[in-house]
């Protein structure tokens, strides 16, 4: 779905439809992310998640 | 061609294939809980992470609780990287809000349908906007675009319409100047409505 992304002007564009598609296929959670007692509270249960995003198999 | 084009794009930490974003954007979470908000504001927000893929967006949105289930009080911003949500950044100083507000429970949608407008370079006068902030008070939610120049009224009128139309929100909303908000002992006037 490259199509719906373009760089005219060199401005790089997603569709809300694009970037939608991307939802369901990334859980870990990203790398680096500072955690403490007050941003704990900003996340879903943290338990058995890995701090490293989750590969995709090829 | 695909492959070809998507050969080139740099790849994530995971060696897939990875969508850059024309900016980098950092959520910040604020959550004075228990003390009084005149006092806390400014020490109680917290940077947590900063993306610049479609990709790291997902992980990170994903992990996160949607605004509907955070504790009153809670402010989530998500604003471009460097500048920092609050009026006194010299970035946001000359700036305003637009807002949008809604009953308890119901920002989610307006909230994720902003973000990925913001992300996915959607406005035309995208380069005036800082960021955008959920907001869960006792009573209801608010979601804000914060801009950078107040005074450019031909850009501020384009992002509040635009915004509207990606959130087919048919009300008016208005947009205040963060001086006039500032000034104002209670609730500062409208410099502009769409």
């Amino acid at each position: 779905p490259e199509s719906d992304t373009n760089e005219i002007n060199g401005r790089k564009k997603y569709s809300r439809d694009f970037l939608l598609t991307f939802a369901h296929q990334i859980s870990g959670l990203p790398v680096g992310i500072r955690m403490d007692t007050v941003t704990s509270a900003l996340f879903k249960d943290l338990a058995g998640k890995s701090y490293v995003i989750d590969r995709e198999p090829h | 061609d695909d492959d070809s084009s998507a050969s080139a794009m740099p790849r994530g930490g995971g060696g897939a294939v990875s969508h850059p974003l024309e900016h980098a954007w950092t959520f910040w979470f604020d959550n004075p809980q228990g003390k009084s908000r005149q006092q806390a504001w400014g020490s109680t927000i917290h940077p947590i992470h900063t993306f610049s893929t479609v990709e790291d967006f997902w992980s990170l949105y994903n992990n996160i609780h949607h605004p509907s289930k955070l504790t009153v009080g809670a402010d989530l911003h998500c604003f471009k990287n460097k500048i920092e949500p609050k009026w006194e950044d010299p970035i946001c100083a000359n700036g305003g809000k637009w807002t949008i507000s809604c009953g308890r429970g119901k920002s989610d949608t307006l909230w994720l349908h902003t973000l990925l407008a913001l992300i996915g370079e959607q406005f035309d006068f995208g380069d005036e906007i800082c960021g955008v902030v959920v907001s869960i008070r006792q009573k209801q939610e608010r979601v804000a675009i914060w801009t950078k120049n107040a005074a450019n009224e031909a850009a501020q009128i384009s992002i509040g319409k635009q915004w509207k139309e990606f959130l087919e929100y048919k009300d008016s909303i208005g947009f205040i100047v963060h001086e006039d908000a500032k000034k104002a002992e209670k609730a500062p006037k409208n410099r502009y409505t769409t």
